[in-house]
């Protein structure tokens, strides 16, 4: 189903989650509500899954490991969201990698990382596994192996996008797409010809020309990359996307890797195990039947599941990313 | 020439003083009625245990209703793994009977994807998908 529109989609965005939210909606009349709605959404996955924020569930957390604590309602979806990505890509999104990302120097905000870091590599070590996490759902008590931390950026992220848009959607009625940091999910009816997405290796920096682009109608779609989110560590290009088997970060094969999915949280686990597999991801995403679109750090692209040839679609023209 | 009573034991012991006949039955229903007894105890003693060792399944998190896995799975090269995860459990053990309650309800047994693939256009886009 599709809405017919006369009037061109309302857009708005700002920053969050150290990153851009933007959110667009069929009907613009619905703008403020959804923008209500989004505005929640993130100040509450803010205050529980922030491993910045001294105060927030994720910390408190953290800070227990090795004994057991009960969590609320909204942490422990995220926490599930991350279980269910570590069990389905094989253990390659792990959130048990906090203290890996942790050592690598990314112990802050990204904006107030130090660009260039000279102190020596860390000693990689492999994460703790996640299936070491005693996790009780009925109860919702947790039990972190002890000196573990947990990082629950990146699936609760696109959870956040998933509930925000549905639930947006279902308060205004008209069709939402949620964009965080370029993982984005889409609600309610789209408009005429679908919701037109471009690819980009940084979500903040399409391509001015011969961009990429496709539409959707429904779901998800999430994209990871290795030369957005760097920093200079002991002269080393170093990313945020770690290995849970060595601990450092993932060996740059794949540029960037764009998935589509029913929900964003699962565009967003495929495509970053895909970036943590490597050479290996073709095969895996082959397996899991999603449309993937995997771009080679020397441009060569393979297109997986069923997406598109690239057709570049004319210049992006600044709006919400 | 007088011998001794023959012994109706197996072992051998002596029961001279005991009256023959009905005393043999009379041991054979005591012997009878401490074995139902002894299997009786036996019984109740694994169900006990069973139930216990469930509760605190339920009870306490890390605890766990089957062996645990050599480690963390990282790095499978096979196939998509074809279970959602629901309860984990924990340092010395493995998945954990879980319930629904407290978390997501939509867990799916594999990675879902789209009604329908993305399609090709040469429009302009109206977002972006992006690393960040």
């Amino acid at each position: 189903m599709t809405t017919q529109t006369t009037t061109p989609p309302a857009e708005v965005a700002f920053p969050a989650l150290g990153t851009t939210a933007a959110l667009i909606v069929t009907d613009p009349a619905a703008l403020p509500a959804a923008e209500a709605v989004l505005r929640a959404e993130l100040t509450a996955v803010d205050a529980t899954c922030s491993r910045f924020r001294p105060d927030s569930e994720l910390t408190r957390v953290n800070l227990a490991a090795g004994t057991p604590v009960t969590v609320g309602v909204s942490f422990a979806e995220a926490l599930e969201a991350a279980l269910r990505a570590a069990e389905l890509t094989g253990g390659a999104v792990d959130p048990t990698v906090g203290r890996a990302v942790i050592a690598l120097g990314y112990d802050r905000t990204f904006a107030s990382l130090r660009p260039e870091d000279a102190r020596p590599l860390p000693v990689f070590r492999p994460a703790p596994g996640w299936r070491r996490i005693g996790w009780n759902p009925r109860t919702r008590t947790l039990r972190l192996p002890p000196d573990t931390f947990l990082d629950l950026g990146a699936t609760a992220k696109a959870l956040s996008a998933d509930r925000a848009a549905r639930r947006a959607a279902a308060t205004v009625g008209c069709g939402v797409v949620v964009n965080l940091g370029g993982d984005l999910a889409v609600a309610g009816p789209p408009p005429d010809g679908g919701w037109r997405i471009a690819l980009a290796d940084d979500h903040a920096r399409p391509a001015p020309d011969h961009c990429p682009a496709v539409t959707v109608t429904t779901g998800a779609l999430a994209t990871s990359g290795v030369r957005v989110r760097t920093w200079r560590r002991a002269g080393r290009t170093v990313h945020h996307i770690v290995d849970p088997a060595t601990g450092e970060p993932a060996a740059p094969v794949w540029r960037t890797v764009t998935v589509a999915a029913a929900t964003c949280v699962d565009a967003n686990a495929a495509s970053t195990a895909a970036i943590v597999r490597g050479h290996a991801a073709v095969d895996w995403l082959r397996g899991t039947g999603l449309p993937a679109r995997l771009v080679a750090e020397d441009g060569h692209v393979v297109r997986l599941g069923g997406w598109p040839p690239d057709t570049p679609a004319t210049a992006a023209d600044g709006g919400p990313r | 020439m007088s011998y001794p009573p023959e012994s109706s034991s197996p072992h051998g012991f002596d029961h001279s003083g005991a009256p023959p006949g009905g005393a043999a039955r009379a041991r054979d229903r005591g012997v009878s009625r401490i074995r139902a007894l002894t299997r009786w105890i036996a019984v109740a003693s694994v169900a006990g245990a069973a139930a216990l060792g469930a509760v605190y399944t339920h009870v306490l998190p890390g605890s766990s209703a089957s062996p645990a896995p050599a480690g963390p799975a990282a790095h499978n090269p096979d196939a998509p793994s074809s279970s959602a995860a629901r309860a984990t459990g924990g340092e010395d053990a493995g998945d954990q009977e879980g319930d629904d309650e407290g978390g997501s309800r939509t867990a799916q047994p594999s990675l879902q994807a789209p009604a329908q693939p993305p399609a090709p256009t040469q429009q302009q886009p109206q977002s972006t998908t992006g690393a960040s």
